[in-house]
């Protein structure tokens, strides 16, 4: 198989502990569309980017360091569907292939935590970019199952998108990626206030100020809820664990009433190459446990 | 015939040969007279000047050594002349204080005796020495007698060195006709200076003319700018191009070869203005002048004062449909003109090109120019609007729906004092012109919010802190903070601007109908080319370099070539007048003397060890070094300015600055660096 | 940078060659000289045009001659009289430095500087800086010596 089509899966922690269907779902739409998945043997956390980097950048980067290493020994890409671990382990690989005195002082380090050495002989790819870009919308065409009609609110999180010299996408403050990918599952990106900005959880805020968090979400789906989307689509764990969580806080304590279905784009995807509803692991989560997926199917290669 | 360097070196020591056989003394020899000063106590206190005269004396070449009380009193000058008319001295070194200060009085004794100026030598034993070691008088003398030996060493070898009288051709160019080209054009022609002014649009008077108001005084700059216009239209000894644009540049300093390229206007001068044309036309498009506010024809006038008033057709908008032509009740539309070129002889260039208003498309998080953010504009466009002549009756109306604004905020710094689009430098007049727009349009709509989102106010000089506080008290508000971003409401359509106030430090959402960016002034588009035609520097801010930042502003770095106004950088109208005004003077100075005088301190080239690579033409700023017919490299006497930056440039050393060269630094040198180990194989 | 005693050197030097522009690095050694601000006499100046004139040539002539320690003074970054001279100098004498360090020598005895013509400190304040990287060069041991 192409070296291109081989990455190395980098699951991260929130992901297999907390949102196993979103993991189920990944690998789902990954060898549907033709890739192999690699385990990484050893992988540990990513670090998160808010939280190490601001105590420690040098031990931040030896530690990702260490993550991107075992990638190369593979010899793979490093595939990863979480914002946080897309922010440290792209930055990191990024500022070490260009800054030669960095490479050699974080070697230096490496060496204590055995045979480690960076080379910088791979890259990291978010599952968005995969799709958005490499499938693209032209390319999922062919492998589409079943369409659904869903007007969805996209969220994107910030580490995907920023700092933009390092990220380096066509536009940080007007993305178009997720909207281009999902017109042809039939999707509706439905914009509103304050699209882009934070949705709590991110840079260690919602462990040390939990009122703090919840104030920027309920901001966050007083925006949402004024356009009445039927599910919040978003690409990263974290900003999911936010997304369920919050709602129930803010249904139980401030007197909301929301119940909007949150999924990750790599179950929005797996739904439309024709993974079963059950597998999503709808029932699994907090918000929209009786939406009906199969009620907004609008065309069905299987059924028909 | 223009003289080589060599020929006119061999006649110039044709010259002193004469005049040095009359003396009697032979001239190939140098015989050398060293002069130590006491300067009082200045330097005697210190030096021991009997000792350092001693030590001279012994020193080759030198014919006489002495020392005297004061050297530049008259008695003391008196010394060199003696020595010079009796002991056949024919190269002088004076060791008492700086170049600058006596230097020149010694030159010019020498040169009353008929030696060349530059065969003497300044060695400064007083700054350099004296005054700066007075408690280690041992080192001290030590030190004056090595610098003493150097000077010697330096005077043995010195070369005469010719000052030239170069006529000049009694015309100037200017180029571009806004505020700074026309008052540079208007200064000179008064002088009696015939002026070519050749301007790239089709109509003179640049920024200025589509400006509402100017600052401090709120005043028509119409009306302040017209009397100009009218003067240089009209004046007999200006002669002026519109739609036209440089081609190529020859020449140096004093006397210039400029081809121009002359668009065609596809109207004859007997146009009668009235417009006929342009009502019938059935093209639509843009008006570049209006900064899109407003549309044209094909065939058009830029606005109804244009100067020339004559029509213009543009040719890429026009689908030739022939209306005009049958149209004009004069028979002035004419298709078949064509292009013509032109050849100007002048001696000196005024390049006043201007500046351009930045495009804030850059910038992502202000949308400027993006599909559904209409009401986001710059502040020329709402001078635009707000303009006398403008198509929404000088009313300040959305562009989305023509509805008057009750809430304005102005965003300042818009590509200014912003690394991440490359421009660290303030404009400097943004916040002078967001404070009169803002104040204007609470004139006009007492109800309405204006607010001004800054980083720092910058309001310098006369009347302008009044002018900022009288807005303020029109009720302008001022917040200080960068707006991170401007944001549209998905659902009503509305745009907030996001800000933090940082005297507060509060985060704000101001709600905006209108948002005008105070976008920077940014070097004006082919400001490249014409940089490289001219053959003149750029800065890193893309403006074209000043020869000296504080002393000589506008001069650039080629001699004879001078800047006006905003293309050396960000200026307000009167800054651009002044600049103007010393540009122009500085332009007709050698004009009105009708010569260059300039001394022949240049380098010369050895061609026997050049191999034509052409190092040094890359290493000159101010392009002197050319390769001529014959493929090698050839120095322009005129346009040198004799920083020796070629020098170093030259693999094999071929390249030699006069009286700077290799081996005449090394005589310096050998004794300053302490002179003992000199390597003989 | 290390910084050392100075006393410790005295006497190891005795010619330091600083060739200074005529604009302001002339200016500001003739303003250190009217303001009587005392630096070290081992110190000596060579007028040129500019210091984008002194080449490798000029540097290894000084050395060779003796010269304990050479450097260029030129305008401050952005007023050179002739436009970029003393930038020049400064990436020339960069690459010096780079190629001494390689041959085994130090790299802190050839320098360049700027001054300011209205500010006699400035020049002063160069000429103490080369007198204390010629003597880190001179404790760490790679000076210059003339072989022949």
């Amino acid at each position: 198989m192409a070296r291109d089509m081989i990455f190395a899966f980098f699951l991260g922690c929130l992901m297999p502990n907390r949102y196993p269907q979103i993991e189920k779902a990944t690998k789902f739409v990954m060898e549907k569309l033709g890739y192999e998945i690699l385990e990484m043997e050893k992988a540990a956390c990513c670090p998160a980017p808010g939280v190490f980097r601001s105590f420690n950048k040098g031990d931040w980067m030896v530690h990702a360091a260490r993550n991107l290493c075992i990638a190369e020994k593979m010899d793979a890409d490093i595939l990863t569907v979480c914002n946080g671990c897309f922010g440290t382990l792209q930055e990191v690989n990024k500022h070490l292939k260009e800054d030669e005195n960095l490479r050699e002082q974080v070697n230096e380090k490496l060496k204590l935590l055995g045979d480690y050495e960076f080379k910088g002989t791979i890259e990291v790819r978010h599952m968005t970019e995969v799709l958005g870009w490499d499938i693209g919308s032209w390319g999922i065409e062919d492998h589409i199952v079943r369409k659904v009609d869903l007007r969805a609110s996209i969220h994107y999180g910030c580490h995907f998108l920023k700092p933009t010299t390092i990220r380096e996408l066509d536009s940080s403050e007007k993305p178009t990626i997720i909207e281009d990918f999902i017109e042809v599952l039939g999707v509706e990106a439905v914009p509103f206030n304050e699209q882009l900005t934070c949705c709590g959880a991110g840079g260690g805020v919602k462990a040390y100020d939990g009122n703090a968090s919840m104030k920027i979400f309920g901001e966050k789906m007083k925006n949402i809820d004024e356009v009445k989307p039927d599910i919040i689509l978003d690409i990263c764990p974290f900003c999911h664990l936010q997304f369920e969580t919050g709602q129930d806080y803010l249904n139980k304590n401030k007197g909301c009433n929301y119940d909007y279905p949150v999924i990750h784009i790599a179950q929005l995807t797996a739904y439309c190459l024709g993974m079963d509803a059950e597998s999503l692991g709808l029932q699994y989560q907090l918000m929209g446990k009786t939406f009906d997926f199969g009620a907004k199917v609008i065309k069905d290669k299987e059924a028909a | 015939m223009k003289m080589t360097v060599k020929d006119e070196k061999i006649k110039n020591s044709e010259l002193a040969e004469g005049s040095q056989e009359k003396m009697g003394f032979p001239e190939d020899e140098p015989r050398i007279g060293v002069y130590v000063c006491h300067c009082g106590h200045n330097i005697a206190g210190t030096v021991d000047v009997a000792e350092v005269a001693e030590s001279a004396s012994n020193l080759p070449n030198v014919v006489e050594a002495k020392h005297y009380m004061f050297m530049c009193s008259k008695p003391g000058v008196q010394l060199l002349k003696d020595d010079i008319k009796e002991k056949g001295v024919n190269r002088t070194v004076v060791a008492s204080c700086s170049k600058n200060q006596h230097g020149r009085t010694f030159a010019r004794t020498i040169e009353e005796m008929g030696l060349n100026k530059h065969l003497h030598q300044q060695v400064n034993v007083r700054e350099f020495c004296s005054w700066v070691h007075k408690k280690d008088k041992d080192k001290a003398t030590e030190k004056a007698k090595k610098l003493v030996e150097a000077g010697v060493n330096r005077a043995r070898k010195l070369e005469e060195v010719e000052t030239k009288k170069i006529p000049t051709t009694k015309a100037a160019l200017v180029i571009g006709a806004g505020i700074a080209g026309l008052r540079a054009t208007y200064d000179i022609a008064e002088l009696g200076i015939p002026v070519y002014l050749i301007e790239r649009n089709s109509t003179i008077g640049g920024h200025m003319t589509r400006l509402n108001k100017t600052f401090p005084t709120n005043e028509c700059p119409q009306c302040s700018i017209s009397p100009l216009t009218n003067g240089v239209a009209n004046h007999p000894l200006v002669e002026l191009y519109t739609n036209a644009q440089i081609k190529s540049v020859e020449g140096s300093m004093g006397n210039y070869e400029i081809e121009v390229e002359i668009k065609p206007r596809y109207v004859k001068d007997n146009c009668t203005s009235c417009g006929e044309c342009e009502v019938n036309c059935p093209v639509e498009v843009p008006s570049e002048w209006d900064k899109g506010m407003s549309t044209r024809g094909a065939i058009y006038k830029a606005y109804p004062q244009a100067i020339p008033a004559t029509y213009v057709r543009s040719k890429k908008d026009c689908i030739e449909c022939n209306t005009c032509i049958n149209i004009c009740p004069v028979q002035a539309v004419d298709f078949s003109q064509e292009p013509e070129t032109k050849t100007f002889k002048v001696g000196s260039i005024v390049v006043a090109a201007g500046y351009e208003e930045y495009d804030p498309t850059e910038i992502d998080a202000y949308h400027y120019g993006q599909e559904g953010y209409d009401d986001i504009i710059t502040q020329l466009q709402l001078e635009r609007m707000l303009g006398p002549t403008s198509m929404t009756g000088s009313e300040v109306m959305r562009p989305s729906d023509g509805k008057i604004p009750k809430k304005v905020v102005m965003i300042q710094c818009v590509g200014s004092r912003n690394e991440q689009v490359g421009n660290k430098y303030c404009t400097g007049v943004c916040c002078k012109f967001a404070t009169k727009n803002a104040g204007l349009v609470k004139d006009m709509y007492p109800d309405a919010d204006v607010t001004i989102c800054y980083i720092d106010m910058r309001t310098p000089g006369l009347n302008f802190e009044e002018y900022y506080k009288a807005a303020q008290e029109k009720g302008v508000r001022y917040i200080r903070g960068r707006p991170s971003e401007i944001l549209k409401d998905p659902i009503s359509g509305d745009l907030s601007v996001i800000v933090e106030d940082t005297l507060s430090q509060t985060p704000l959402k101001l709600k905006a109908d209108l948002v005008v960016l105070s976008a920077a002034m940014v070097p004006p588009e082919g400001i490249g080319p014409l940089g490289s035609k001219l053959k003149i520097l750029r800065s890193k801010e893309g403006f074209f370099k000043e020869f000296h930042i504080k002393m000589n502003p506008t001069a650039s770095s080629k001699g004879g070539i001078y800047l006006a106004g905003t293309i050396q950088g960000p200026k307000d109208i009167s800054e651009t007048v002044a600049h103007a005004g010393n540009a122009a003077a500085l332009a007709a100075q050698p004009l009105v003397k009708g010569y260059i005088e300039k001394e022949m301190l240049i380098p010369y080239i050895d061609y026997d060890l050049c191999m034509d690579c052409g190092m040094c033409i890359t290493a000159c700023n101010p392009a002197a070094i050319s390769m001529n017919e014959d493929g090698r490299p050839d120095v322009n006497e005129v346009a040198c300015k004799s920083c020796g930056i070629c020098m170093p440039a030259c693999p094999t050393g071929a390249i030699q600055l006069l009286n700077f060269r290799d081996d005449q630094l090394l005589d310096e040198i050998v004794p300053i660096a302490g002179g003992g180990v000199v390597c003989n194989e | 940078m290390s910084s050392c005693d100075i006393n410790e050197c005295e006497g190891k030097y005795d010619n330091i060659v600083v060739f200074m522009c005529n604009e302001c690095g002339q200016g500001s050694a003739n303003t250190a000289g009217v303001g009587r601000m005392p630096y070290d006499p081992s110190v000596r100046i060579v007028r040129v045009q500019c210091t984008g004139q002194i080449g490798p040539i000029q540097i290894m002539d000084a050395l060779n001659n003796g010269a304990d320690a050479v450097s260029c003074v030129g305008c401050c970054i952005g007023a050179c009289h002739f436009f970029n001279g003393n930038l020049l100098s400064m990436r020339r004498i960069k690459l010096m430095k780079k190629m001494f360090k390689e041959l085994g020598y130090s790299d802190q005895f050839i320098n360049q500087y700027t001054s300011r013509a209205a500010e006699g400190e400035t020049a002063v304040g160069d000429f103490e800086d080369i007198v204390e990287r010629l003597c880190t060069a001179i404790t760490e041991g790679g000076t210059f010596e003339n072989e022949c």
